[in-house]
This record gives structure tokens, C-alpha cells and sequence, in this order.
């Protein structure tokens, strides 16, 4: 990337917003920086959101994220349009998350209050959880909190693509370019990943505040679209 | 339709991944069994939570992550230097040095020469005007009204009005004379001199009379080293010559 060609700039679009992903990164490769930045812009908070379900500490989320869109631009030139650009930045990321997990699985003696192992194969949330109790009145900040807990639940291996397929939309066959697995393989994960949330939310579903808060947080944004 | 079976189609059916004809079971299945709509139902309202509860990086992940961009640039930047250096470097690279710096002092010295002495030394050394400010004096007294050149008789004033301009090294350089390059100094002689110019150029002269002295003091410096360079190198050769000499008489 810092052998990019800054003296000789292509001519610049109209509105960087109007380009597709694959146009924007093609003018990374020329050298132009603004459209990275419109990348940043696109790409910031669905990556940040994908890795914080993923590590589940925000400061760790955001590190990753920013790590993640500085090799999209350091290695901007190995970008080649086979692949979507959306793709090839979360197999970035996924790399990258699955480093960090591996890093912490090889830390011995941290002590964690996290009840959730990685492949820990129990369903639904403790009933004393709070989640479980139907008549709390919950907060938007909380739900989220209680949202991520119960996608941290799901082991990891499953959450990968599950994350990738209702989150961020990707294919089935954008999903197995990013992990590497088989069609199959994919499938099912995705399937079991979901039966597994749609237990660990189910207290939530009888939430009368959680449904109004949904519809508030839906209705936040379509505004913002 | 088994409920076993329906439900991994509901999951397939929400990606559009399920075949026509599987689809079209699946719905007949779901029109009988509550559980498998309640099923479909709760997966749906999980998508809907996980889309609405994204989270949002904070304020500061832009600035943060140019910072780190640019070290992470700078860090790439000095990884790719030190062993782009050596890595051309042989057994004889030394060689390579040494004869780039002895060229690069041979320049200096012919540079310094052309600067000084650019049509010769008469020029800086013998000038009436800057050898001697008592003819400055003399020549300020005179009407300025003549040009830069127009007779013969005005060769001191033209002289003069060359001098007292402040001079960049880049004049100098390619001026070719440090007190006639009337190209660029005529202009202002032209327009006759103030007190006020007078003034200047009485202090030009002297800063010009002792950048002159240094220049000549760093002149000796160049050409001793470069001398010194020149026996150095006659040297070397003559013991190789000798040596071989001796080896084949």
C-alpha cells in the first residue's frame, strides 16, 4: 500500500458515496484516500459489531476492528475483485478474531466471571438470569447487553457464521469463502446457531418491554436510513 | 412432513436456500403444526433483535485507527528500509563508497572553483569596486541617470550596480560573474541609487567581501583534501604497479 501510486491520481467520481465497495477499494489501489475513508465510513460499525459479539469487550472489538481496516489498506493491493470487497474484509476480521480467542484460550491462569465456555452445549440462559424474568422493564443499553450475552453463548465456531448470515447478510458462498468450510458444513452451522439463540432468548420473546423497545430501536433505524 | 425435518427447512427458507418444491411442503406443513410456526415465528424475532441491538463503535475510532494507520505505515516504511541497503552490498561495496565520495569531492571542488572564479579571478579578485570601497564612494557621487552598459565610460558603474545587489547562491551559480551579470541586475541600476540603497549596498559589499574570504579559505581546505585524495589513490596504484612490477620483472 505505501507503494501506491500518489502522482498519478485517476480522475476523481462525483460523490464517493455512489461507488460500490469493489469501486472504492480499486481507487484505494490507486491511491485515493477519501475513498478509503468512505470505506471506513461503510464498513466501521458492522465490523465493530461483528467482533464485540465475537470477543464481547468493547475495547477489544474496537482494537480489532481499526487492526482489521488498517490491513484492508496496508494489503490493499492483494484485494483482487473475485471475491466482494465486504467479503474479503470479514475473513480479515474473522482471522484476526479467531487469533484473539486462541490467544486467550492459551492464557492459563486468567480468571474470567464469564459462565459461557466456548463449547459449553447448555441451552437456554440460567433462569435466574434477568433475562428470564418477564416482567422486568429493560433498558436499550441492557437489552443489548443481554443480546450479546446470549449471542456469546452460542460456541463460536457456530457463531461465526451465524453472525455473518443474519447480521451481516452474507451468502452461503460468501460465508464459506470467509471460514473456509464446505457448503454443508456452513449450513448446518447456521442452523444449529440459530435454534441455539432462539432458546437463549425465548424468556426475552414474553418481554412486553423488549418487543416495544425492538419496534423503538427498528423504527431508530429506518429514521436513519 | 416430520417437524424434525421442517424446522431445517425453516432455516434454509428464511436464507432463500430452500428448492420450490421443498418450500411448498414445508408451508403445508406449517398450516398444521403450531409448534413449527410458533418455531419459525422466534427465529424471525431473533433476527430482527440481533440487526436492531448493532452496536456502534465509539467517537474516537476514526482518529484512533489514522493514528494507527500511520505508524502502522511508518512501521512498514522503516521494516523495508534497512535491508533494502545492504542487501546490494558485496565484498567490494567499500569500493563503491570511496569512489563516490572521492567524486562527490572532486565536484565540490570544481564547483567551489566555477563559483568563485567564473570568468576568471580578475573578476572578484582585481575589481576596482570590490577591492576598494573608496571608489564605491566615487561611483555613488555620480548621476545616476546612464543605464547599465550604455557607454564604455560607465563600466565601473555597471560594475557597481552588480555588486551592490544581494546575490542568492543561485545568481551566483548562473549569473557567470559575480559583479557584471547585468541580466539581472540592471533593472535596478536603472532606477538610480537612494540613500537608502546606498546604505544596503554598503553592507552588501562587506558581507560579499567576507563570504569571498571564506569562500577562498574553504577553496584551500577543498583542494589540500583534495590533494591529499589524488596522492592517496597514485599512491595505492603505484604499490599495486610495484608489486606486480616485483612479482614480474
Amino acid at each position: 500500500m505505501t507503494d501506491r501510486q500518489h502522482d498519478a491520481p485517476s480522475p476523481r467520481p462525483a460523490s464517493y458515496a455512489d461507488l460500490r465497495d469493489e469501486d472504492l477499494i480499486a481507487l484505494v489501489q490507486q491511491g485515493q484516500k477519501r475513498a478509503y475513508d468512505e470505506l471506513v465510513r461503510r464498513f466501521k460499525g458492522r465490523l465493530y459489531s461483528f467482533i464485540l459479539r465475537m470477543v464481547g469487550d468493547p475495547v477489544e472489538a474496537e482494537e480489532l476492528a481499526q487492526e482489521t481496516l488498517i490491513r484492508a489498506y496496508i494489503h490493499a493491493d492483494k484485494y483482487r475483485e473475485i471475491a466482494k470487497f465486504s467479503t474479503w474484509l470479514f475473513t480479515i476480521a474473522t482471522n484476526l478474531v479467531r487469533n484473539q480467542v486462541r490467544k486467550r484460550k492459551r492464557q492459563p491462569f486468567m480468571l474470567t466471571l464469564d459462565p459461557a465456555p466456548e463449547d459449553d452445549d447448555r441451552a437456554p440462559l440460567d433462569p435466574a438470569d434477568p433475562v428470564a424474568d418477564p416482567t422486568r422493564d429493560l433498558e436499550g443499553d441492557e437489552l443489548g447487553r443481554l443480546i450479546a450475552e446470549a449471542t456469546r453463548q452460542i460456541p463460536e465456531k457456530y457463531r461465526i457464521p451465524f453472525l455473518l448470515r443474519e447480521v451481516e447478510e452474507l451468502s452461503y458462498e460468501e460465508i464459506q469463502q470467509v471460514t473456509g468450510l464446505k457448503l454443508g458444513t456452513v449450513r448446518s452451522r447456521i442452523n444449529r446457531a440459530r435454534n441455539r439463540f432462539r432458546a437463549n432468548i425465548k424468556p426475552l420473546l414474553k418481554n412486553e418491554a423488549l418487543l416495544e423497545e425492538l419496534e423503538r430501536l427498528e423504527a431508530r433505524m429506518d429514521a436513519d436510513d | 412432513m416430520r417437524c424434525t425435518k421442517s424446522r431445517k427447512n425453516i432455516s434454509l427458507a428464511l436464507d432463500g436456500m430452500l428448492p420450490n418444491e421443498d418450500t411448498l411442503a414445508m408451508e403445508e406443513h406449517l398450516a398444521l403444526c403450531a409448534d413449527c410456526r410458533g418455531y419459525r415465528d422466534e427465529l424471525l424475532m431473533g433476527s430482527r433483535i440481533l440487526r436492531a441491538t448493532a452496536a456502534e463503535p465509539s467517537d474516537a475510532f476514526e482518529w484512533k485507527l489514522q493514528l494507527k494507520l500511520n505508524q502502522a505505515l511508518q512501521e512498514a516504511a522503516a521494516a523495508r528500509t534497512p535491508w533494502e541497503e545492504p542487501a546490494r552490498g558485496s565484498r567490494f561495496g567499500w569500493l563503491r563508497g570511496f569512489g563516490l565520495s572521492a567524486g562527490a569531492g572532486l565536484a565540490a571542488v570544481v564547483a567551489l572553483s566555477l563559483w568563485v572564479f567564473p570568468q576568471g579571478a580578475a573578476l572578484v579578485t582585481e575589481d576596482p569596486i570590490v577591492a576598494s570601497p573608496t571608489t564605491l564612494a566615487q561611483s555613488q557621487d555620480a548621476p545616476a541617470t546612464a543605464g547599465v552598459g550604455t557607454t564604455a565610460g560607465n563600466a565601473d558603474r555597471r560594475a557597481l550596480s552588480g555588486t551592490f545587489q544581494p546575490l542568492s547562491g543561485l545568481q551566483r551559480g548562473l549569473g557567470g560573474s559575480l559583479v557584471s551579470s547585468g541580466g539581472v541586475f540592471g533593472d535596478a541600476a536603472s532606477g538610480g541609487a537612494t540613500p537608502w540603497d546606498r546604505s544596503v549596498n554598503a553592507r552588501s559589499l562587506s558581507t560579499l567581501q567576507s563570504e569571498i574570504a571564506w569562500l577562498r579559505n574553504q577553496l584551500r581546505t577543498t583542494q589540500a583534501a583534495n590533494d591529499s585524495l589524488r596522492a592517496l589513490l597514485a599512491g595505492q596504484a603505484v604499490g599495486y604497479l610495484e608489486g606486480e612490477n616485483a612479482a614480474n620483472p
